[in-house]
C-alpha cells in the first residue's frame, strides 16, 4: 500500500515541505519514534534469523522449496487475478451502472470482508468434499458409487485455496477501485465513447488504466493477506512458503530457519513493491481532475441487467450468505453458547480490543502520514515504509518478534530497577493487553497509514499554504483542514483495522494475558480440536460484529465523493 | 443531406424541461453556434447529438443516418462524431500522440500515429507528441483536444465552450487557429458558447437559445447584432442603456429625443435599449453640435480601456435626473479637452421592445455573465456580476 | 486547539488508567495462591479439571492456551515469566521445552507413584498425563480381517489407492514417523513414508475425523487416526452423523505382533523460573491423580497414565493393546528428521 501513494507524495513533497523547521520538530521525531517501535518486532525476527542454528536451506532447496515457491506464486497470482476480476467488475457495475438492487450491492459487496478465510474454508470443505452434500447428490443422481466413477474438483487444493481467499479478500480491491471509479472524471469516459470505443473498450482503455493505482493498492493488500494466511493453506494442505515457515519452526524445531524463511518472504514482498513502483516511475500523473459532476449511470437493460445482478450477487452469496447460513446451521446445535455469560465477555474483549486497535492505528497512521507530509525526508519515508511491512509477516512469526521485543524491554527495565533500587518490576508489558494491541498496531499499520496517506495526497499542498498564511500551525491545520477533508479515508482506515482485528488470531493467541479470550481465539480453540460446530457461534459473532462497520464503511465512501451531497 | 439535422428535440430532467421542441440544421461544411446563457440547455443539445444522453422526443439525423429517435439510440461510439469537451477530458494516462490516435481504431498503429502526428502538426504541437496532458498549458491542452476530436475525421464536430478555459490573451490566437483548422477540414460543426463575441467570430450562423430551451432567433452575426428580435437577444451582446417610457404618437420619448415606437400602439409601455456604442458623442464643435441633433450632456467619468474608452454621462438639462448612460468611444476620450459635448442616438444600435416582464428568456442577473469582458470590468462595482464561468474555468486549470 | 489538547489529554488519561487497572487487577489476584500455566490443550478440555483442582486445594489456576510460540514466549519472558508450568498435547513439545532449558527438574513421590517411568522424564523435567495410540481405522466390510495389521501394511502394494491420512506434517504423523525412525532407522522410515505416499487415495488433507469420514463415504478403506477420535465421534450427540462415521470402521491396533502401537502422551512440565514450584507440582500431582485421570479418560477418551483408573467403556471395548516401548524422548529426538523425510518423499504434494 505505501508504495503506491509514494509516487504522488513525492510529487507533492516539494511544495508540502514549505514548513521547514529542520529535523528537530515534534512531528518528525514522533514519526521516527513510532516507526522505530513498529520496526522493532521485524528487527527481532532479523536478530533471530541471524542466530546460529541448523542450516535448513540445502534440505529445503533439494526437497520442498521449489514446491513452496510454485504454490505460493500460483496462489498469489490466482488470488490476485480472482480478486481483480470480482472486485473491479463489481466496483465498476455499482459505481457506473443502474440495475436492480444496485444500491444494496454498494454495501453488500463488502460483506465477505467480515468473514475469516479459515472459517469459509471449513464451511466449503463440508459442502464440496467427497463426503459433502453436493457430491452426494451428484452420486445419487447419476448412480456413481466410488470416487473413480467421476471427476469433481478437489476443494482441498491449491485451486480451492485460491477460491476461498478470493471470496473473502476481493472486497479490498472492490473498496479501492470503487473509490477510484467514483473519483474519475466522467468526461474522459464520454470522450472515449465519442471517439469510437464502446463501453467495454472505454473501460479497458480509459477507466481501468486510470483506476490502476487504486487497484494495485487493493491487490497488494490482498497479496499480503494471502502470504499471511496459515489457517486456510494448512487446512487444505497446500504447501505454501508460509506453511513451510511453520513447518521448519514447529516440526523441525528450528526457529532460526523459520525466521530466515520469513525474511526471505519479506524481501520478496519488498521486491514486488519496488518493481511495481519502478514500473510506474514515469507515470506520476495520477491526480484526478478537479472537476466533478454527478455520475451519470448507464441504465442496464434486458439480459445485461440480470447479468450485472449475477456478477454482484455471486460473490456475496458465496463469500457471505451461504457460509453464514451453514454456520448458522452448525451453531443451532450450540445455541446455549450465545447465552453464556463468558461468551458475552469474550465478545466484549473482541470489540474493545478491535476498537482500541482501530483508533490507535488510525491516530498513529495519521500522525505518521502527516509527519511525512510536513517533512518528507527520504530516510524518514523509508523507515515508515519498512515499519508498515508488518502486514506481510505471517502472524505467529510477527508475534514472536513482538514477544522478543517486549521481553527484552521488560527484562532490561526489571534488571535496571533491581540493580538501582532493588525492586523487581517483573514483566510490565509482556502478556498484557498492551502487548496484544502493540502486535495489532505493528500488523495493521500498513492499513491505517496507507489509507490516511492516500487520502492526504488528494489534499493539495496549497491548502497547507493557505492555512499557514492564515496563521494556523501544523496541528491546527491538521485538525481544521486535513481531518475534515479526509474523514472518508479515516473512516475507511478505522473500519478496515477494526474488521481485521476482529478476525485476527495468531497474534492474539500468542501475546494475550492469562484467561483472556476473544471471539477469534474461541474459534481457534474449537477449530484446533476439529470441533467446527462448537466454533460456529463465535465465528458467527465475528461476522456479525464485522457487518455493521462494513456497512458504515460503505456509507462513508458514498458520502466521501467530492461533489456528492455531504452526509 | 450532409450535416446535422435535429427535428423537434425535447429533453427534460425530471420536471425540468431543458429543451423544448428544437429543430435546427447544421449544414455540411458550416459552423453553427448555439449562443445562450448557462442553463439554457445548449450543452444538453450537444450531448443529445453526441449520444451521451438518450433522446426523449424528436429525431436526430447525421449525414442522412438517423441516430436518435424516441425508440432508437445509436451509441456514441457508432455515430462518428467528434466532441470537444469544455474541460478537454484528455486522458491523463496517455501521452499526446496516444490521446490523438485514441479514436483511430481499426488501422495499423504506425498509420494511426502518422495521422495523429499530422493533426498535431496542424495545431502546431508536433513537437510535444510524447508529453503527458498534465505537462501542457491550457492552450496546448485545448489544441490536443481539437486534434483528437478531428483525427478520426468525424462527420460532425461538436464543440462545448471550447475557449472558456483559456485566458483572454490566449483566446484570440487559439480561436483563430481553431477556425482555420475547422475551415480546412470542412467538417460540419456545432459549437456551444455563452460568449457572443466568440460566436460572432466563429460562426457562419448563430442560434440564440433562451431559457427553457427555445431558439429565440437565428441568423448571421449581422442580423443578430443589428436586428435582435427581442429584448433577450439584444441584451446578449452586453450592457444596454435602458430608457422606459410609454408610446405616444408612435414614438417613445427619450432624453435624446423621440424614437420611433417600432409598431407599438399608443399607450403601451415600451423600453428603448441603446448599446453603449449606440450613443454618439460630438465634442464642442463650432456649431455647438445642435446641427447633428445632439443633446448636451455632462461627462461623469471616463475609463480608458485600450483601443476605446467608456464614459458615463448625464443629460445636462436633467439636473435631478439620476439616470446615467454608458457610452463607448473609440480611442482615448478626454472630456476636459472636449469642451461642450452633445449626444445623439444611432438608430442602428437602439431597439424598442415592449416593457413587459414576461419577455421570453428575460435575462436575469446571472446573465450579466454574457457582458463583454471589458464592460463587465467597468460595471462590476455597480452591478457585481458573478463571473461563475470564469471561476470554474480557473478552478479546472 | 485547546479543546484538541484537552481531548488528547483525556485520551491519554483513559489509556493510562486502563493500563493501571489491568495491572492492579493482577496485583490483587496475586494475593491468593495461584498457579499459572501455558497450555497447548484447549481450555474447554482443561476447565473441569482445573476447577476440580481449585475446589480441592484452593489454588487458583490461570491459563493461556497457545499452540505455537510457547517456547518463544517462555524464552522471551526469561526469568520474569509468570508461567509456572506448561501443558502440551504431544511429547514433541515437552521435549523441545526440555531441550531449550525452559523446564526444571522436580521430584515427587506421588508423581513417581502415579506415572509409570516410561511416561516421565528421568529427572522429572516433564510428566506424561494421558496417552493415546495412533491406530488404524479400517472399513468394516471393505477391509478383510488380517489384511492390515501393522503400519508397514499401509505402505505395501496391496493397499494402493486405499489409504487416507492427514497432512504428513501434522505432529501426530511426524511423531509416528519419528517412532519408525527410532525403531527401524532412517532408510526404512523413508521407504515406509514413500510406500504410504504411493498408496494414498487422495492428497493428504483434513483432520483425523475427516479421514474416518472418508472411510464412511467410501473414499478410502483404511486411515490413520488417534484413538480418542473414535470415542469422540461415537458419542457425538451434537453432530450425530459422526456416529455413523465411527460405526463404519474397525479400530485396529497396529504392530501387535511387533514392537506395538505408537503411543504419544500429553503432559506437563514445570518452568525453570516458576514462581510457585510447589503449587505447580501440586497441580501435576492432581492431574495424575485418580479424580483427574478419570475426567481425562471419560471426557476425552484418552488412556489414563495412572494404573487402576477405569477406562471409558468405549475405550475399554477396543481391548487392551501392546504399546511401542521405545522411550518417548528418543522418539521426540527424531522429529526434525521425520519432518525432513516427509519433505524428501514429497509426502504432501
Amino acid at each position: 500500500m505505501p508504495s503506491d501513494t509514494a509516487a504522488i507524495t513525492d510529487q507533492l513533497a516539494p511544495s508540502a515541505q514549505n514548513v521547514s523547521w529542520g529535523w528537530v520538530n515534534p512531528w518528525t521525531i514522533g514519526t521516527a519514534v513510532i516507526a522505530g517501535l513498529a520496526i522493532m518486532p521485524i528487527a527481532a525476527i532479523v536478530w533471530i534469523a541471524a542466530a546460529p542454528g541448523e542450516a535448513i536451506w540445502s534440505h529445503l532447496a533439494s526437497t520442498v522449496l521449489p514446491g513452496y515457491i510454485f504454490n505460493t506464486l500460483v496462489l498469489m497470482l490466482g488470488v490476485g487475478a480472482g480478486t481483480i476480476l470480482i472486485g473491479v467488475a463489481s466496483a465498476w457495475l455499482v459505481s457506473t451502472c443502474r440495475f436492480p438492487m444496485q444500491t444494496m450491492f454498494e454495501w453488500a459487496m463488502l460483506l465477505p470482508l467480515a468473514m475469516p478465510a479459515y472459517v469459509i474454508a471449513y464451511v466449503y470443505t463440508d459442502i464440496f468434499e467427497f463426503a459433502g452434500p453436493v457430491q452426494e447428490v451428484l452420486r445419487d443422481l447419476f448412480g456413481w458409487t466410488s470416487k473413480r466413477d467421476y471427476w469433481f474438483p478437489e476443494i482441498r487444493s491449491l485451486g480451492g485455496a485460491i477460491s476461498m481467499m478470493t471470496l473473502v479478500l476481493y472486497p479490498y480491491v472492490y473498496l479501492l477501485s470503487r473509490a477510484a471509479f467514483m473519483e474519475q472524471s466522467v468526461g474522459v469516459l464520454e470522450a472515449s465513447r465519442v471517439l469510437g470505443r464502446g463501453p467495454w473498450g472505454s473501460f479497458f482503455s480509459v477507466a481501468f488504466p486510470l483506476a490502476r493505482p487504486a487497484v494495485v493498492i487493493g491487490v497488494s493488500l490482498v497479496m499480503m493477506e494471502t502470504l499471511n494466511d496459515f489457517g486456510t493453506v494448512d487446512f487444505f494442505g497446500v504447501a505454501t512458503f508460509t506453511l513451510g515457515i511453520y513447518d521448519v519452526w514447529l516440526n523441525m524445531n528450528n526457529v532460526t530457519g523459520a525466521a530466515q524463511l520469513a525474511l526471505t518472504l519479506l524481501i520478496f514482498v519488498i521486491v514486488l513493491v519496488l518493481a511495481e513502483r519502478f514500473a510506474r516511475a514515469k507515470k506520476r500523473y495520477y491526480v484526478s481532475s478537479g472537476k466533478y459532476q454527478p455520475l451519470p449511470r448507464y441504465q442496464l437493460l434486458g439480459p445485461a441487467k440480470w447479468l450485472a445482478v449475477a456478477v454482484c450477487a455471486a460473490p456475496v452469496l458465496l463469500g457471505f450468505i451461504l457460509p453464514v447460513a451453514v454456520l448458522g446451521f452448525y451453531a443451532s446445535a450450540h445455541l446455549n453458547q450465545f447465552t453464556n455469560s463468558d461468551m458475552l465477555r469474550f465478545a466484549g474483549n473482541s470489540i474493545l480490543l478491535s476498537t482500541l486497535a482501530a483508533i490507535l492505528a488510525v491516530l498513529i497512521g495519521t500522525f505518521m502520514a502527516y509527519g511525512i507530509r510536513l517533512r518528507g525526508e527520504k530516510l524518514l519515508k523509508t523507515i515508515v515504509r519498512i515499519a508498515s511491512l508488518g502486514y506481510a509477516v505471517p502472524g505467529s512469526v510477527l508475534a514472536v518478534g513482538v514477544l522478543v521485543t517486549l521481553g527484552a524491554l521488560d527484562n532490561s527495565i526489571d534488571g535496571t530497577m533491581r540493580r538501582s533500587f532493588g525492586i523487581s518490576t517483573g514483566l510490565l508489558l509482556s502478556g498484557t493487553i498492551v502487548a496484544v494491541t502493540y502486535g495489532y498496531l505493528v500488523r495493521f499499520l500498513a492499513l491505517s497509514f496507507g489509507s490516511v496517506e492516500a487520502s492526504l495526497t488528494k489534499v493539495t499542498p496549497n491548502m497547507d499554504g493557505a492555512a499557514k498564511s492564515l496563521g494556523h500551525g501544523p496541528l491546527s491545520t491538521l485538525r481544521r483542514i486535513h481531518i475534515p477533508m479526509i474523514k472518508g479515508g479515516l473512516a475507511t482506515a478505522v473500519i478496515l483495522v477494526f474488521v481485521d482485528a476482529m478476525k485476527e488470531q495468531p497474534l492474539t493467541v500468542i501475546l494475550r494475558p492469562f484467561d483472556f479470550h476473544t471471539m477469534a481465539t474461541i474459534v481457534h480453540e474449537f477449530a484446533s480440536d476439529e470441533q467446527i460446530g462448537e466454533a460456529a457461534p463465535a465465528a458467527l459473532a465475528i461476522v456479525a460484529f464485522g457487518i455493521l462497520p462494513v456497512i458504515l464503511l460503505s456509507m462513508a465512501i458514498r458520502h466521501s465523493r467530492p461533489g456528492h451531497s455531504q452526509g | 443531406m450532409e450535416g446535422l439535422h435535429i427535428h423537434g428535440a425535447a429533453h427534460a430532467y425530471g420536471d425540468n424541461q431543458v429543451l423544448s421542441k428544437i429543430s435546427m440544421v447544421v449544414p455540411g461544411g458550416e459552423l453553427v453556434c448555439l449562443l445562450g446563457p448557462s442553463g439554457c440547455g445548449k450543452s444538453t443539445l450537444l450531448r443529445l447529438a453526441a449520444g451521451l444522453e438518450v433522446l426523449q422526443e424528436g429525431s436526430i439525423v447525421i449525414d442522412d443516418v438517423t441516430v436518435a429517435t424516441k425508440e432508437l439510440h445509436v451509441p456514441p461510439e457508432q455515430r462518428r462524431i467528434g466532441l470537444m469537451f469544455q474541460d478537454y477530458a484528455l486522458f491523463p494516462h496517455l501521452n499526446v500522440i496516444d490521446n490523438v490516435s485514441f479514436g483511430l481504431l481499426g488501422m495499423a498503429r504506425a498509420k494511426a500515429r502518422a495521422i495523429a502526428r499530422e493533426r498535431l502538426d496542424q495545431v502546431e504541437l508536433a513537437h510535444l507528441t510524447e508529453a503527458f496532458p498534465h505537462m501542457l498549458s491550457g492552450g496546448m491542452q485545448q489544441r490536443v483536444a481539437l486534434a483528437r476530436a478531428l483525427a478520426p475525421e468525424p462527420k460532425l464536430l461538436l464543440l462545448d465552450e471550447p475557449f472558456s478555459g483559456l485566458d483572454t490573451n490566449m483566446r484570440a490566437s487559439i480561436r483563430q487557429m481553431t477556425l482555420n483548422v475547422l475551415k480546412q477540414s470542412g467538417v460540419a460543426t456545432l459549437m456551444v458558447t455563452h460568449d457572443p463575441e466568440e460566436a460572432m467570430f466563429m460562426a457562419d450562423r448563430i442560434k440564440i437559445l433562451g431559457r427553457g430551451g427555445k431558439i429565440l432567433q437565428s441568423g448571421d452575426s449581422h442580423e443578430i447584432y443589428y436586428h435582435p428580435n427581442n429584448e433577450f437577444v439584444a441584451r446578449l451582446f452586453g450592457f444596454m442603456n435602458t430608457i422606459k417610457g410609454t408610446v405616444q404618437n408612435a414614438m417613445v420619448q427619450t432624453p435624446f429625443g423621440p424614437v420611433p415606437a417600432n409598431g407599438f400602439a399608443d399607450g403601451e409601455p415600451a423600453q428603448v435599449l441603446i448599446r453603449p456604442e449606440g450613443i454618439v458623442l460630438s465634442s464642442g464643435g463650432q456649431d455647438g453640435g445642435e446641427s447633428s441633433g445632439g443633446i448636451p450632456v455632462e461627462v461623469n467619468s471616463t475609463h480608458l480601456l485600450g483601443h476605446f474608452s467608456v464614459a458615463s454621462l448625464k443629460i445636462a438639462a436633467d439636473r435631478n435626473g439620476a439616470q446615467e448612460f454608458y457610452v463607448r468611444v473609440h480611442k482615448e476620450f478626454l472630456p476636459e479637452l472636449a469642451g461642450r459635448i452633445t449626444a445623439r442616438i444611432d438608430p442602428e444600435q437602439s431597439f424598442v421592445f415592449a416593457d413587459d416582464a414576461t419577455v421570453p428568456g428575460e435575462p436575469m442577473l446571472d446573465d450579466l455573465n454574457i457582458l463583454s469582458p471589458e464592460l463587465k470590468t467597468l460595471l462590476s462595482t455597480g452591478l457585481e456580476p458573478q463571473d461563475k464561468v470564469q471561476k470554474q474555468a480557473e478552478a479546472a486549470e | 486547539m485547546l479543546t484538541y489538547n484537552n481531548n488528547k489529554a483525556l485520551k491519554t488519561t483513559v489509556l493510562v488508567l486502563g493500563l493501571a487497572s489491568i495491572m492492579a487487577t493482577e496485583a490483587v489476584m496475586a494475593k491468593a495462591e495461584e498457579v499459572k500455566l501455558y497450555s497447548e490443550r484447549q481450555p474447554f478440555l482443561m476447565k473441569p479439571l482445573l476447577e476440580a483442582f481449585t475446589r480441592e486445594t484452593g489454588i487458583k489456576v490461570h491459563m493461556v492456551y497457545l499452540k505455537k510460540g510457547m517456547v518463544e514466549r517462555l524464552r522471551a519472558e526469561g526469568a520474569n515469566t509468570p508461567a509456572d508450568l506448561i501443558l502440551t498435547a504431544d511429547i514433541g513439545n515437552l521435549h523441545n521445552h526440555a531441550k531449550a532449558g525452559l523446564l526444571q527438574k522436580s521430584s515427587s513421590p506421588i508423581l513417581q507413584a502415579n506415572i509409570p517411568a516410561k511416561f516421565r522424564h528421568p529427572d522429572g523435567l516433564w510428566y506424561g498425563l494421558t496417552s493415546r495410540a495412533r491406530v488404524i481405522f479400517a472399513h468394516k466390510d471393505r477391509v478383510k480381517p488380517g489384511e492390515v495389521t501393522s503400519y508397514a501394511d499401509l505402505a505395501k502394494p496391496h493397499m494402493e489407492g486405499r489409504v487416507c491420512v492427514r497432512s504428513g506434517k501434522h505432529m501426530y504423523n511426524i511423531s509416528l514417523l519419528a517412532s519408525i525412525i527410532a525403531a527401524e532407522g532412517e532408510a526404512a522410515a523413508t521407504e515406509w513414508a514413500r510406500g504410504l505416499k504411493a498408496n494414498l487415495a487422495r492428497r493428504p488433507q483434513g483432520n483425523d475425523r475427516a479421514q474416518v469420514k472418508a472411510v464412511y463415504h467410501g473414499e478410502c478403506d483404511v486411515v490413520l487416526a488417534n484413538t480418542y477420535y473414535m470415542g469422540k465421534m461415537a458419542t457425538n450427540e451434537k453432530s450425530p452423523v459422526q456416529k455413523k462415521w465411527a460405526a463404519s470402521a474397525n479400530l485396529i491396533f497396529p504392530n501387535q505382533a511387533g514392537r506395538g502401537a505408537h503411543v504419544n502422551i500429553s503432559g506437563a512440565g514445570i518452568t525453570s523460573h516458576s514462581k510457585n514450584k510447589a503449587g505447580a507440582i501440586k497441580l501435576i500431582e492432581f492431574l495424575s491423580g485418580h479424580v483427574a485421570q478419570k475426567i481425562y479418560a471419560e471426557g476425552n477418551f484418552e488412556y489414563p497414565v495412572k494404573a487402576g483408573v477405569a477406562l471409558h467403556p468405549i475405550v475399554a471395548s477396543w481391548g487392551s493393546f501392546k504399546a511401542d516401548a521405545a522411550y518417548l524422548s528418543k522418539i521426540a529426538e527424531q522429529r526434525a528428521l521425520a519432518a525432513k523425510i516427509m519433505d524428501r518423499v514429497r509426502f504432501n504434494n
